[in-house]
């Protein structure tokens, strides 16, 4: 088991006939994905990596039965392919666009709320089942499979904390990269939830950053239910005060979102503090 | 992008927000002309990116254009709280029987506008403050605002009636300014009643949302002219490279936001520090990584304060033996003799860009660990 991807997910990849789309659907074929179809408007009829491509997501579907997708496509232009994606009828969109506005991420997540669907991101890595399906830029090299959920804001870090868990023999259920920016659409809470309701999840990894209240949030839901062990950490400790380092949403505001503040509601909560990532796989083992 | 107070007036005037008339001086010798087309007396306004102006001295009253052409030679090249002042904003003074405070921004994914009984104090003490100083009024995207909030958050901040339609206009104006700029912040503080029922606003502070500058380029422009820069930063800006000095003696070429905040923190940790925070990301998916790697490395090697140098990819999006060949050519002529490097490099092809690297006869740490702890030892000990 694992968590929103398997062996079996169709995949469609919008953009697919872009630099970035060629050559992520060559890497996902090469992992096992089950990438179903692609589209790129005008371009249908033709292949890539041998993959059929639709001028439209809801011929694209219709043809290929897709349940998710990926979207290669610059943040200007990726509200419009969500859209296009829930009036298909797809219940998963993956979206690794940065600086997408804000605004069109509210907008996004209000039309996804009413739709029941779901998208992962933006500014994000995607999400990996190791050893059955990616979808998104996690690879082979970081990670083997396992019975640990991982989620993060930050993708690079998440290949580090994998590596760490790969190091001592431990592999991941399903990780997910919920993306660096303070407005999105899955969020820590929802991958807990997820994670508490996966037979094949023991326990969880949460990759934090400072800015905003996610982890604040996902802290509450922690101590509400009681579920799966959760080993935390959180970046950006030493980010001074007010200064814009790394992602949009890493920036303390006032007094909110400091890392005191978070590692606070997770300890409070039951979560396990890591001080470094190298401490996660012995707080996951002990 | 944070917008100066001319620049945001203008903004304000467009939806329909009254205004002070005014002029904007960038030298002594424009105010005459400047104040001509106005009425006495006069507002002088240090235009700086800073909150907390007038406490400052950067706003004064002159009765006459003598005596603002005095202030705006005071107030002309100065700092305001360390921000420089980039010019004066020459009003005509209002007269006004009260202040109040209005503003729209996001809190998370919520829109909230907020409307204060007392205008001219900071925001935060808001938030600190009694309840029925202020109202929040949640916005629902979906919706828009109504007329009947305003009224309503109106009534609850005992506001004289006669007012209530121009506070609904102003309230209206504002949210369509807030959605059309992709504004994450539009503040009016103070908003002043006058004697007849209408209000007209001091002050304006407006964030708009660097994630929009694709079709918001009016502000996207005041962004490029206002982060220039000179010399190494604005090389490292034209090859895309995130680069923020922290202070440090560990100079760090990395990719990827994530990972290399925790090797500061991790740094920190064992007692050293970095020079800067660096992301290669986008110089490396703009096509730069062997000229933006390379200039980090010149940096770095010219910069005698540095004594160490960390090159870390934990790159699964990017291919390691495509930036192995740039990090190669960059070190060209470069050895471990003269500056300590520390490599580690995991990810998308690595073994190829392990075995790359090796055959030049560079050393690659098993584990970021290792990389991070003989880093610091090796700067604590220098």
């Amino acid at each position: 088991m694992s968590i929103i991807l398997n062996e079996n997910t169709k995949v469609l990849v919008q953009g697919i006939t872009g630099g970035m789309g060629q050559f992520q659907t060559d890497e996902m074929l090469r992992y096992g994905t089950k990438v179903v179809g692609g589209v790129s408007p005008g371009k249908s009829g033709t292949r890539v990596h041998g993959v059929p491509v639709f001028d439209t997501v809801t011929r694209a579907v219709a043809e290929t039965g897709a349940e998710m997708t990926i979207l290669f496509v610059a943040a200007s232009r990726a509200k419009d392919a969500i859209y296009e994606a829930v009036d298909a009828g797809l219940k998963t969109i993956v979206c690794v666009a940065e600086f997408m506005p804000v605004h069109d991420s509210i907008q996004i997540n209000e039309r996804l709320r009413r739709a029941g669907a779901r998208w992962i991101g933006p500014n994000c890595s995607g999400l990996i089942t190791p050893g059955k399906a990616k979808v998104g830029f996690y690879c082979d090299e970081v990670c083997i499979p396992g019975n640990i959920g991982v989620m993060s804001k930050s993708g690079t870090l998440s290949y580090a904390v994998l590596l760490e868990l790969k190091r001592r023999g431990l592999g991941a259920s399903t990780a997910v990269g919920v993306g660096g920016d303070e407005i999105k659409g899955t969020t820590f809470r929802d991958c807990i939830e997820m994670f508490n309701a996966d037979p094949e999840t023991r326990a969880m990894v949460l990759i934090g950053e400072i800015g905003g209240r996610e982890e604040e949030e996902a802290a509450e839901y922690i101590r509400q239910k009681s579920g799966k062990p959760v080993i935390a950490y959180i970046a950006g400790r030493t980010i001074p005060l007010g200064k814009s380092i790394g992602h949009a949403g890493a920036m303390v505001v006032g007094d909110k979102g400091t890392y005191a503040s978070k590692v606070k509601a997770l300890s409070e909560a039951g979560a396990k503090m890591a001080a470094t990532i190298e401490e996660i796989p012995q707080l996951l083992l002990s | 992008v944070l917008l100066l107070e001319h620049e945001g007036k203008k903004v304000l005037e467009k939806y329909g927000i009254p205004i002070p008339r005014g002029r904007l001086v960038t030298n002594a010798d424009q105010v005459s002309a400047a104040v001509g087309g106005l009425a006495a007396p006069f507002m002088v306004k240090a235009q700086a990116l800073t909150g907390g102006r007038g406490k400052a001295g950067g706003i004064r009253p002159a009765s006459d254009a003598a005596s603002a052409k005095t202030e705006v030679e005071r107030l002309l090249g100065a700092k305001l709280k360390d921000q420089d002042v980039s010019g004066i904003l020459i009003e005509e003074k209002a007269s006004f029987l009260r202040e109040r405070y209005m503003s729209i921004m996001l809190d998370g994914e919520a829109i909230n506008l907020l409307f204060g009984k007392q205008g001219g104090v900071e925001v935060e003490s808001y938030f600190s403050d009694a309840k029925d100083n202020f109202q929040v009024v949640r916005i629902d995207p979906a919706y828009g605002l109504g007329a009947y909030q305003i009224r309503k958050a109106a009534e609850a901040l005992k506001i004289d009636v006669k007012y209530w339609p121009a506070y609904v206009r102003i309230a209206e104006s504002l949210y369509s300014l807030f959605k059309g700029c992709d504004a994450t912040l539009a503040e009016i503080n103070p908003i002043v009643e006058l004697e007849g029922g209408d209000l007209i606003a001091l002050d304006s502070r407006i964030v708009v949302d660097d994630g929009a500058f694709f079709r918001q380029p009016e502000f996207a422009a005041i962004d490029r002219v206002r982060t220039k820069g000179d010399g190494l930063l604005k090389k490292m800006r034209d090859l895309e490279i995130q680069y923020v000095p922290v202070g440090g003696n560990i100079g760090l070429v990395s990719s990827g936001a994530g990972v290399g905040v925790t090797i500061m923190d991790w740094l920190d940790k064992e007692g050293a520090k970095l020079s800067a925070f660096v992301d290669l990301d986008y110089a490396i998916m703009g096509g730069h990584a062997e000229a933006g790697i390379k200039l980090m490395f010149d940096t770095f090697y010219d910069d005698p304060s540095i004594k160490a140098i960390i090159v870390n990819f934990t790159t699964c999006g990017l291919r390691l033996d495509l930036i192995v060949g740039s990090l190669l050519a960059a070190l060209e002529g470069r050895s471990a003799d003269t500056k300590p490097i520390f490599f580690h490099l995991q990810g998308n092809r690595a073994p190829i860009a392990h075995e790359m690297l090796a055959k030049a006869g560079w050393k690659v740490s098993e584990n970021l660990g290792d990389a991070v702890r003989v880093a610091a030892k090796t700067v604590r000990s220098a």
